[in-house]
């Protein structure tokens, strides 16, 4: 019967989440993710070879595009995870609709239920974590005597030992906060042995008095003994799971076509690794920088941030239950009641110190760390929540209100799905096809033979998704670029086996060689060059439709007229022209508040608002009145403005000004889920 | 646990819940087809055809083989394509081009859907590319164009095929054994696992 259900679950969920996926490639990650698995590449540090193998895998379906089914990894994995938890909390508490309760209010929370429609390693990290977490649970809840679980005869504590040590040795090769979880395990290790003996204690021990005591030295000295050799048994099985990033050496050698990260030697292995490439932002530094440096106000910080996700993720009437499960566990299971709120504080103070400790949280902030990092913490809170709800029931079977009791369950278990219905609206990335759709048209736009410099992770990964996998204008060389600040640019997309014979100069990295290309129109950008920029002192720059016309500065194009170069005087038929092609309708129509989506549709709105300045002359019948044209760079921190002007409104700019204007409000930053919930 | 999967019933049951999930997967896909291609042939209808391209590309993208609606949107975009390169609009004619030949490449697993139509679309693309870098002055000779157009757009550096499926075969079984070791305390998995491993390796350096 539980079978039965575990697999309505599996399959009904699974579906839920297939309905929302993504269609094709999403923001962020998403492009780069796709393609490197693909071409079995190394991804951006930490390299994420567990992850793109699964991915691999489904790329094998003979259904869908790669990014939709790469994503579909973040569904099963989503999907396995609602599975378990069903099976766990049923199992805890013998109660059905405890357990329905839990998988219902972790489904509905906004950042669970985001990360498992969109291709990210998040939603198979928490599989692992939750892997990792339920021998540990279930052996501290039915421990008895002879170290076994009463109703679970697979776990024993050697077993226990020895899957963690293999899944966090596994773990090593996806997100590397799945590590955290080793200390709650260590702790769950520790109280295991400690009442495994008081249980064997008060058996055996009653008559020898006091030095019966289970913390007496020399018991301590043997649980010491027992646990290390169990201990040295694990190391094995972490280290099969740990060899699983020898991927990361063999597929990340320069000679592969398609890598992200390049491993040549133990350095650049180390740099990928342990996300070195990130200076104070690598897993070392940021864990040694943090425990030296947290001064009082940030626990505070970090303290209050977590709490405040997991408020906006499951709402107010959460809490209630959640205090009932609390104190289920304390007046029940001590030790169980420890290790889960060990978990919460891990994966939830802990983890904010680490990475979300400000007082002011960014755009960013909520962005890459509110909605991905936490859902360890809010998966543990709903499995306390879940106990809660079963210990809510036995105050109402106590008051022998029998037809509340039989009713109220299902109504209260089925009601966080209520909530699904915001996941519609805000998560619902089945209506997102924008970071298909821009570089599509950006590279659309673009003259045969061009160079496009893609400056920033949006513009780099979707475009390397378009390029690179599905080989969409292959007659275009994509560089990459992390900001405007770096000098060199990477040709990940633009390898010199397939472009040499088309733009030699570009190989060359002398901006004195691709400057006569520049002049031709053939230069183009994803940002706008500032004067501070690497390039500032070269290049100067100006919008062409989704992206952004490069051209040598005066100075260093003493003889363009005498060149012939006429580049610029077409430039607007030729803005005119690309404008034809592209289709920014998408922004008006995606149910999803991903902040990365709105900064593209910006480009969109940006579009057209320059366009219709082209169509601002008198020739055009000027209305009387002005709009205030501000054009600012969103990939810079402070956002500086290019253009800032004001246009004439004329019958002819009239309607382009109205779509880019309801492309602005449609893509509003301030209605973002969380950030509006707190 | 694991060998529950290798019992009869449990083999059976596997079986059968992955079918209901490529069932799942297959409907999703053919509701966006069908969607798609409605409004693909609506848009087509009122004389919108950049919306319509786009429409087309999005059933194109969500693939089914065999599907109808795809050969169909298909149909219409090379269409499309020919019609603008009859009236010299060639960089819309390039984007329906292009589009149909991205959406194979992007649909690919084992083989690529339709790869016969490959080498006609490269032909287009490539003659397309070519007439647009002479009319901008970047060639005098269409031919060299074309040529050097076609020697970019037949190359194809993709990983092998069959070293793949060998890397993710190998993989799972890797973990899958020792999974079954921990549990079941039998070297044979461990030594198998072992060797899958190494098998393993071997394919990731091959792929």
């Amino acid at each position: 019967m539980i079978k039965n259900r575990l697999t309505v679950i599996f399959l009904s969920t699974f579906a839920v989440f297939i309905f929302f996926l993504t269609p094709n490639v999403t923001t962020g990650d998403g492009g780069e993710l796709a393609t490197t698995a693909y071409f079995l590449g190394v991804a951006h540090p930490s390299g994420y070879p567990l992850y793109l193998l699964a991915a691999k895998t489904l790329i094998f379906l003979p259904f869908g595009n790669i990014a939709f089914k790469v994503a579909i990894t973040s569904a099963f994995a989503s999907a396995l995870v609602l599975t378990l938890l069903y099976w766990l909390i049923q199992r805890l508490t013998s109660n059905n609709w405890s357990a329905f309760f839990t998988i219902s209010l972790l489904l509905q929370s906004y950042a669970f239920f985001t990360q498992s429609v969109i291709a990210k390693f998040y939603p198979l990290n928490l599989l692992i974590i939750l892997l990792i977490f339920t021998p540990w649970i279930l052996l501290l809840f039915f421990n008895n005597s002879k170290h076994r679980a009463l109703s679970s005869p697979d776990i024993t504590i050697e077993r226990a030992f020895q899957i963690s040590a293999f899944l966090l040795g596994l773990s090593l090769s996806n997100h590397h906060t799945g590590l955290i979880i080793a200390g709650p395990v260590f702790l769950a290790s520790i109280l295991f042995f400690y009442i495994a003996h008081k249980t064997n204690c008060a058996a055996t021990c009653e008559t020898a008095g006091d030095t019966a005591h289970p913390l007496r030295p020399t018991a301590l000295r043997t649980y010491a003994v027992q646990w290390s050799k169990i201990a040295i048994k694990s190391f094995i099985p972490f280290i099969l799971g740990a060899m699983v990033s020898v991927y990361l050496i063999l597929r990340g050698s320069e000679d592969s076509f398609f890598t992200p990260s390049v491993i040549g030697d133990f350095d650049t292995f180390c740099q990928v690794f342990f996300r070195q490439a990130y200076g104070s932002g690598g897993t070392i530094s940021i864990a040694s920088n943090t425990l030296s440096g947290s001064n009082i106000a940030s626990y505070g910080h970090a303290l209050a941030n977590s709490i405040s996700i997991l408020i906006a993720s499951f709402s107010l009437f959460s809490i209630p239950v959640f205090i009932a499960g609390c104190l289920l566990l304390l007046k029940r299971n001590i030790s169980v009641f420890i290790f889960v709120i060990a978990c919460i504080f891990v994966y939830g103070p802990f983890l904010a110190l680490l990475t979300l400790s400000n007082p002011d949280l960014s755009e960013k902030d909520y962005y890459i760390h509110a909605s991905q990092h936490f859902l360890p913490a809010m998966m543990f809170y709903t499995i306390i929540a879940g106990i809660g709800f079963y210990q809510i029931f036995l105050w109402i079977k106590k008051l022998d209100f029998r037809i509340i009791y039989r009713c109220l369950p299902v109504v209260f278990a089925l009601f966080p799905l209520f909530f699904l219905s915001e996941r519609a609206v805000d998560s619902n990335y089945r209506t997102n096809h924008v970071a298909y759709q821009l570089p599509k048209d950006s590279l659309s736009i673009l003259p045969v033979n061009s160079v496009i410099v893609g400056i920033g992770d949006n513009a780099v990964f979707q475009g390397w998704y378009m390029k690179v996998a599905g080989r969409y204008r292959e007659d275009i060389c994509q560089l990459s670029a992390v900001d405007t600040k770096m000098r060199a640019w990477k040709f990940h997309a633009c390898k010199p086996v397939v472009y040499m014979n088309t733009v030699p100069m570009i190989f060359s990295q002398k901006f004195e060689e691709f400057a006569p290309l520049m002049m031709k129109g053939r230069f183009y950008g994803s940002a706008f060059i500032f004067s501070d920029s690497a390039y500032g002192d070269y290049i100067t720059s100006d919008v062409f439709s989704l992206v952004y016309l490069y051209y040598p500065k005066n100075k260093h194009i003493p003889k363009k007229r005498e060149e012939g170069y006429d580049t610029f005087e077409n430039l607007l038929s030729r803005q005119i022209n690309a404008d034809k092609l592209i289709y920014p309708s998408g922004c008006l129509s995606h149910l999803t508040d991903d902040v990365f989506t709105r900064h593209l549709c910006f480009k969109y709105s940006a579009a057209m608002t320059k366009l219709a300045q082209y169509y601002s002359g008198e020739e055009y019948g000027r209305t009387g009145h002005t709009y205030n044209l501000t054009l600012r760079d969103g990939d810079t921190p402070d956002k500086r403005a290019y253009i800032d002007t004001k246009i004439h409104i004329t019958n002819k700019n009239m309607s382009i000004l109205k779509r880019a204007s309801a492309i602005g409000d449609f893509n509003k930053w301030d209605i973002f889920f969380l950030r509006n919930r707190d | 646990m694991g060998y529950i999967l290798f019992t009869k019933s449990g083999l059976k049951k596997t079986l059968g819940i992955g079918l209901c999930l490529l069932f799942i997967i297959f409907m999703r896909l053919l509701l966006d087809q069908w969607q798609a291609y409605d409004m693909g042939m609506d848009m087509l209808e009122k004389g919108d055809n950049r919306t319509a391209i786009m429409f087309f590309d999005r059933t194109l993208n969500a693939h089914i083989p065999f599907s109808p609606l795809e050969n169909n949107a298909r149909s219409e975009l090379l269409k499309l394509a020919s019609g603008y390169e009859k009236n010299k609009d060639y960089e819309f004619a390039l984007l329906c081009y292009e589009s149909v030949r991205t959406s194979r490449y992007l649909a690919r697993h084992i083989w690529i859907p339709d790869n016969d139509e490959l080498p006609f679309l490269n032909d287009r693309i490539a003659d397309i590319k070519a007439t647009l870098l002479v009319r901008d002055g970047m060639f005098k000779d269409h031919r060299k164009a074309y040529d050097q157009q076609m020697t970019i757009l037949s190359s194809d550096y993709a990983p092998s095929t069959f070293w793949s499926i060998i890397v993710v075969i190998t993989f799972w079984a890797y973990l899958g054994l020792i999974v079954l070791w921990i549990f079941r305390k039998k070297k044979v998995y461990l030594t198998f696992g072992i060797m899958s491993f190494m098998l393993w390796i071997v394919a990731l350096y091959l792929a």
